[in-house]
C-alpha cells in the first residue's frame, strides 16, 4: 500500500516535470511528434528505473554519513561526493542505453538523435536520485520512486506531444509559436494535475 | 598540440581527472564542514531563543559565540531518557565515541547535534550492542528550561518535528512555566511551498500562537487537565468557537501544510505529556 | 586589415568580445531563444532573493568551466569528452554548494537540491560542448559571462513577476500598500504554483521573441 502512495505521489502529484520542473529542455525539445516523444520516454523510464536504486545503493554503502562503517569508518562522511557520483553512474547507464538502442533498435536511435545521450544531462534523472535522499527511501521505496517517477515524465511528454499534434495547424501568433504556446501549455498541464494534491490511499 | 594518443592516454587522462577532482573536493569539503556544522547548530538555537522572545533577526546578525553565550546564560538543556529519567549527556558520548567519533568533537556539540548524529547511528550501535534497534532504542528527548532573571524556571521549549505537506519540517514550541500556555513558535526547517505553506516561518503568524492579551492566550490542556494540543484551523477562527483557546488562524491556500502540523505537533506533546504531568504536580505540590 | 590567413588579433576588449557578452543577454537568450536552463528558470523564482543567489552561483560556475574546459580542450580525448565536462562542472557545483552552506546558509537552505541541478543546467553543457571545446580560454569566460546574464536577466523577470503578483512583496519588502488589500485587492497565488510559473514565462518568451524577431516555425 504505502508503495502505491509512492507510486500515485511521483506520478500525479509531485509529478517531475509539472511540479518538480525537472526534465524540461527535452520535454519542450522533443514533444513536437509523438513517436519520438513516446521513444524517450520510454528511454527515461529505464534510466531512472535502474540510477534510483543504483544511487540509492551508493550512498548507503559508500557516501552518507558512516555509511563506510562496515569497512571500519564509521565517521566518514563523503556525503558531498554525492553530485559527482550520481552524475558519473547516470552516464555510465546512458551510455549503455544508447548501446542497447543502436543495437536492437535502429530507427528509435536514429529518431532519438542527439537527445539520447542528452538524457544524462536531464535533471529529472539527478533530481529524482537527489530527491530520493532527502525523502529517506529504503531499497524498494527508491525502486518504485524512480519507476514512478518516470512513468509521471513520460505521461508528461507523450500528453504534450499529443496536443501539440493536435495544434500544429491552429493559428498562432508569430512570437508564441513553438516555446511560448508550449509553456502556456504546460502551465495548464500543470493545473489539471494539481487537482491531486493532498490525494491519500 | 598534443595528440589524443589512444585508450591508453585515455585511461591515464580518466585516472588524473579523478584524482584531481577529488583531491580539490575532499579539501574543500574537510575545510569547510566545521563551518557548515556551526550553522546547522547555530540555526536550532537561534530559534529556541526566538520561541521565548528574542528578535531572531537580530540574533542572525551577531556572532555564533554571542549567541552560544546568550543561550547558556538563559537555558538548561536536559536530556531525557525512554522513562523520563534525566541522563547525562555523557552517556551519549560515550556511545558515539565507540562509534569511532574524537572524544574534543563530541564535547564541543551542542546536546541537538549530539541527539541528531546518535539518531543517525542508532542502527549501527544497536547492532554492535547485539540488540535489535528497537528494543535498543533509548527514546531521548530533549528539553530546554528556561530561566528568568531571578533563576526560575518561566517557560520550557521542545522541539517538533514532522511532515508538512511535502517534506519534514523541524521548530521548536515553548510553553510557560505551567505546562499549559503557549508561549511560542517557531519553524525553521521545512521545503513548504513558497508563498503558501513556508508562510509558517513568519513572525507574523507565529505571532498568532501567543497573541498579548491574557485572555487570548492558547492552551494545550482543556480544562480536565487532558491534551488537546493546538489546532492549525482552517481559516480564521471564530470569537464564538468554544475551542477558541485551542485554535490559531490558518495560512490561506496551506490547509495541506496546517493539518501535517496538526498532526506531528500532537505526537510530539503526547511524547512529553508524562513527563510534563510530573512537572505540573510537582509544581502545584510546592 | 589583417592577411587573410592570419586570424584578426584578439583584443581584451575588442569589438567582437563585447559582441559576445551582449549578443546573449537579449538576441541570443539561452533560455527563451535557445532553450536551455528552463528547469531552474522556473523552480528558484517564487521570489527575488534565492533567484539572485542562483544567477551569481550559475554565473561562477558557467564562467569556471567555461575556462577549464577551454584550457583542457587540447587534452580531453575524444571517447570520454562529455563525462570529462561533467566532471568539471560537478566539481565547480559541489564547490559553490559547500560554500553556500558555509556562508550563506540560509540561502542554501532555500536553494536546496537546485544548487545541485546546476551541473544539469543544459545552459552550462551546451556552452561547454558548443563553444569552449573549441574556443580559447579569455572568449570563453566572455562567452560563459553573456550567457549567465542573459539567463539572469530571464530569471530576475520571471522572480519579479511572481514575487510581486503573487506574494506583492520584492525582495521580502512589502511592495503592494495595505491600503490596496483592505480595497479588495488579492495576491495572485497562481503566481506562486509552478503553472503560474510555465504561463509567466510563456509570456516573457512571447514578448522577447516579437521584440528581437526571432521566430520559430
Amino acid at each position: 500500500m504505502e508503495y502505491i502512495n509512492i507510486a500515485l505521489k511521483a506520478i500525479f502529484i509531485d509529478n517531475i516535470l509539472l511540479s518538480l520542473f525537472l526534465g524540461m529542455c527535452s520535454f519542450l525539445a522533443c514533444s513536437k511528434k509523438i513517436d519520438t516523444a513516446f521513444g524517450l520516454g520510454l528511454a527515461v523510464i529505464f534510466v531512472l528505473t535502474v540510477t534510483a536504486p543504483l544511487n540509492w545503493l551508493i550512498n548507503h554503502y559508500l557516501l552518507a554519513d558512516g555509511a563506510l562503517a562496515w569497512a571500519g569508518l564509521a565517521t566518514v562522511d563523503l556525503s558531498f561526493l554525492q553530485f559527482i557520483c550520481y552524475i558519473a553512474v547516470i552516464a555510465a547507464m546512458v551510455q549503455l542505453v544508447e548501446m542497447v538502442l543502436d543495437k536492437f533498435f535502429p530507427p528509435l536511435y536514429s529518431a532519438l538523435g542527439i537527445f539520447l545521450p542528452l538524457i544524462a544531462v536531464n535533471c529529472a534523472i539527478l533530481g529524482t536520485s537527489l530527491q530520493m535522499g532527502t525523502k529517506g527511501y529504503d531499497f524498494l521505496e527508491s525502486s518504485v520512486y524512480g519507476l514512478s517517477s518516470g512513468i509521471g515524465w513520460a505521461l508528461a511528454i507523450i500528453g504534450m506531444a499529443s496536443i501539440r499534434t493536435k495544434i500544429q495547424y491552429s493559428n498562432l501568433p508569430a512570437g508564441l509559436r513553438g516555446l511560448g504556446m508550449t509553456m502556456i501549455i504546460t502551465g495548464l498541464m500543470a493545473i489539471g494535475f494539481m487537482a491531486f494534491i493532498g490525494i491519500k490511499l | 598540440m598534443s595528440q589524443r594518443k589512444g585508450d591508453l592516454y585515455t585511461f591515464g587522462f580518466a585516472t588524473v581527472i579523478c584524482v584531481v577532482c577529488a583531491v580539490i573536493l575532499a579539501l574543500a569539503a574537510t575545510a569547510l564542514k566545521p563551518r557548515q556544522q556551526a550553522n546547522v547548530e547555530l540555526d536550532v538555537l537561534v530559534n529556541i531563543l526566538g520561541t521565548v522572545g528574542h528578535d531572531v533577526s537580530a540574533l542572525k546578525k551577531q556572532t555564533a559565540d554571542e549567541v552560544f553565550q546568550v543561550f547558556q546564560k538563559e537555558f538548561e538543556t536536559l536530556l531525557l531518557n525512554k522513562d523520563n529519567q534525566p541522563v547525562n549527556r555523557a552517556d551519549l558520548e560515550q556511545a558515539l565515541a565507540t562509534v569511532g567519533y574524537p572524544t574534543e568533537e563530541l564535547s564541543a556539540q551542542s546536546a541537538s547535534a549530539l541527539l541528531t548524529r546518535y539518531e543517525g547511528k542508532k542502527a549501527l550501535l544497536a547492532r554492535r550492542a547485539g540488540e535489535k534497534m528497537a528494543t535498543y532504542e533509548k527514546g531521548y528527548k530533549l528539553l530546554y528550561k528556561h530561566m528568568n532573571s531571578s533563576d526560575e524556571v518561566d517557560a520550557y521549549v521542545i522541539p517538533i518535528d514532522g511532515y508538512g505537506l511535502w517534506d519534514n519540517m523541524k521548530g521548536c514550541l515553548a510553553l510557560e512555566a505551567d505546562l499549559n500556555t503557549v508561549k511560542g513558535i517557531t519553524f525553521y526547517e521545512h521545503k513548504e511551498t513558497p508563498g503558501l505553506g513556508a508562510r509558517v516561518t513568519e513572525a507574523a503568524w507565529q505571532a498568532k500562537w501567543a497573541p498579548e492579551n491574557a485572555a487570548d492566550k492558547k492552551k494545550i490542556l482543556d480544562e480536565n487537565g487532558t491534551l488537546i494540543s493546538i489546532i492549525v484551523a482552517k481559516g480564521n477562527v471564530t470569537d464564538d468557537d468554544p475551542l477558541k483557546s485551542h485554535k490559531v488562524d490558518g495560512i490561506s491556500g496551506a490547509t495541506l501544510t496546517g493539518n501535517g502540523v496538526n498532526e506531528f505537533l500532537k505526537a510530539d506533546l503526547e511524547r512529553y505529556e508524562p513527563y510534563f504531568q510530573t512537572l505540573r504536580s510537582q509544581r502545584s505540590g510546592r | 586589415m589583417s592577411e587573410a590567413t592570419a586570424s584578426p588579433k584578439a583584443e581584451v576588449f575588442g569589438k567582437k568580445e563585447r559582441q559576445m557578452v551582449k549578443d546573449p543577454i537579449w538576441d541570443n537568450n539561452p533560455v527563451t531563444l535557445q532553450v536551455l536552463g528552463i528547469c531552474s528558470a522556473l523552480a528558484i523564482t517564487t521570489s527575488l532573493q534565492p533567484a539572485l543567489v542562483m544567477c551569481a552561483s550559475l554565473t561562477a560556475v558557467l564562467c569556471g568551466s567555461n575556462v577549464t574546459i577551454s584550457i583542457l580542450r587540447n587534452f580531453i580525448p575524444n571517447k570520454i569528452r562529455i563525462i570529462v565536462m561533467l566532471s568539471v562542472v560537478s566539481t565547480l557545483v559541489i564547490l559553490v554548494d559547500q560554500l553556500l552552506k558555509a556562508y550563506a546558509f540560509d540561502m542554501s537552505k532555500e536553494l536546496s537540491v537546485f544548487v545541485g541541478l546546476i551541473i544539469t543546467n543544459c545552459i552550462v553543457m551546451g556552452r561547454a560542448e558548443a563553444f569552449a571545446m573549441a574556443n580559447k580560454p579569455w572568449p570563453s569566460f566572455l562567452d560563459g559571462l553573456g550567457n549567465s546574464l542573459g539567463y539572469s536577466v530571464i530569471l530576475i523577470l520571471v522572480a519579479t513577476g511572481r514575487e510581486l503578483l503573487g506574494n506583492g512583496s520584492l525582495m521580502g519588502f512589502q511592495v503592494i500598500p495595505q491600503a490596496a488589500y483592505e480595497a479588495g485587492y488579492v495576491n495572485m497565488g497562481l503566481m506562486l504554483l509552478p503553472p503560474g510559473a510555465f504561463l509567466l514565462l510563456g509570456i516573457i518568451i512571447w514578448i522577447q521573441r516579437t521584440m528581437s524577431g526571432h521566430f520559430e516555425d
